[in-house]
């Protein structure tokens, strides 16, 4: 009994695997970095929308560090037109905030072009 | 004869139809259509709400005199392309506010493009315009309701440099501006006028007879420093002196009062019924206690209609 509440206890510290983003926070900073000028969430701006870059990284075991790099990297990304540009870093001001932001767009279902 | 009249009307209407179109392709596209060019990026998500400018004056599309987004920010070629490859885009040609703005001179004229007449008549030379106060200083444009332009919730705007005159409305005689009765575009035109401190009208006077008109007259027994000039008496934003007075009687009637009658303050010399209490212009010390029939009163109580009175016998202002 006492072996069973302590392994709850312990289950319940512990950071867990994929935890839930906080969402609010991820819209803020990503508002805030003017993310939504180019991807909407359910709509495809210049860039394509959040559900769709989530069902493209879906099952990609690097899918947070590839995401986390190229929205802090300010590599070069394609437009519809063909013209070139630098993309926006993401104005967190701790890694923790990128990470969360990440997190959440990686959990946003059911990209626009199922 | 009629012929080469015809052919040269032809020829007239032509080139003013050509002139016509280039005007027209040198003006930005004000509809919906044309502002999608800003708006496929600075929609809903935007931090500051941009889209509900649709819900002002500024969006009514029917009206030909709408502007579109490219008529007051320019039209930012540089900003829509940016050729510059970079993350940070290029601002757009006219960007407004105070800070990593442009010039408050473009800024305001770009308004006053349009916005010239009735109460911006007098722009040019105002206070707010010598003092490089840009438009959205005051007016937030893209919002459903500028605050400025609602009577309940305009003096905070003013209220967020003038902050004297929020605090003298906490005092405990006041225009009825915290109730939401009045706004302080009631009496100033910050926009300019002819009058002195933006007042509405060309004199402070003026502008307080648009309400108080029953201190207007014409008096046949006028009382000359009301007639001159409100603020000598009153002081408009807030007063701890009922009503909105600069000081308490008998005090501020003696700033000017100083002979014999009303002297020494309570004195009551040289009432009607009183000692005669001046020898030579001189008070003897004697007579310095006051007088019963002045003694915690003060001087509206006998003169009450100190605006100015039409009575017979009204030269004191009496009752």
């Amino acid at each position: 009994m006492l072996i069973g509440l302590l392994l709850a206890g312990i289950a319940l510290v512990r950071p867990v695997e994929g935890y839930a983003a906080d969402e609010v926070a991820a819209q803020d900073l990503a508002k805030s970095s003017g993310c939504f000028k180019c991807h909407g969430v359910d709509k495809k701006k210049d860039g394509p929308a959040l559900r769709d870059a989530a069902a493209k990284y879906k099952g990609v075991a690097d899918a947070e560090a590839k995401l986390i790099y190229h929205v802090t990297s300010g590599e070069k990304v394609k437009f519809d037109d063909g013209h070139e540009e630098e993309h926006k870093k993401v104005k967190a001001k701790s890694s923790s905030e990128t990470l969360n932001l990440v997190k959440w767009i990686l959990a946003l279902e059911g990209g626009t072009k199922r | 004869m009629q012929t080469i009249r015809r052919a040269l009307l032809a020829v007239v209407l032509l080139l003013a139809g050509c002139a016509a179109s280039v005007a027209l392709a040198d003006e930005p596209d004000r509809t919906l259509q044309g502002d999608q060019v800003c708006t496929r990026c600075h929609d809903e998500t935007e931090a500051k709400p941009v889209l509900a400018i649709y819900k002002t004056a500024h969006g009514v599309k029917a009206d030909s005199r709408t502007p579109g987004c490219q008529s007051c920010h320019g039209p930012s070629v540089a900003h829509v392309k940016n050729s510059t490859g970079s993350s940070t885009r290029p601002p757009v040609d006219i960007v407004f506010g105070k800070v990593a703005a442009s010039p408050i001179a473009l800024q305001a004229t770009t308004c006053i493009t349009c916005h010239e007449n009735g109460q911006r008549t007098h722009w040019m030379g105002s206070e707010h315009q010598r003092s490089d106060v840009p438009c959205t200083s005051c007016h937030e444009i893209h919002t459903h309701k500028d605050r400025v332009l609602t009577t309940t919730t305009q003096p905070e705007v003013c209220f967020s440099c003038h902050k004297s005159q929020r605090a003298q409305l906490h005092r405990i005689s006041t225009h009825p501006i915290e109730a939401g009765e009045m706004a302080c575009s009631d009496c100033h035109n910050p926009h300019g006028s002819l009058g002195p401190k933006l007042m509405v009208k060309n004199s402070v006077n003026e502008t307080c007879y648009t309400c108080h008109a029953d201190r207007r007259g014409p008096f046949l027994w006028e009382h000359s420093p009301v007639t001159e000039d409100c603020t000598n008496c009153h002081t408009p934003h807030g007063s701890n002196n009922t009503p909105l007075l600069k000081a308490r009687t008998p005090w501020l009637c003696q700033e000017c009062h100083t002979s014999d009658h009303s002297g020494p303050v309570n004195s009551g010399a040289n009432l009607p019924t009183g000692d005669v209490t001046t020898v030579n212009g001189l008070l003897p010390l004697g007579n310095q206690a006051p007088r019963s029939q002045t003694n915690g009163r003060n001087c509206l109580s006998c003169h009450p209609l100190v605006h100015g009175s039409n009575h017979p016998a009204g030269a004191r202002f009496s009752k």
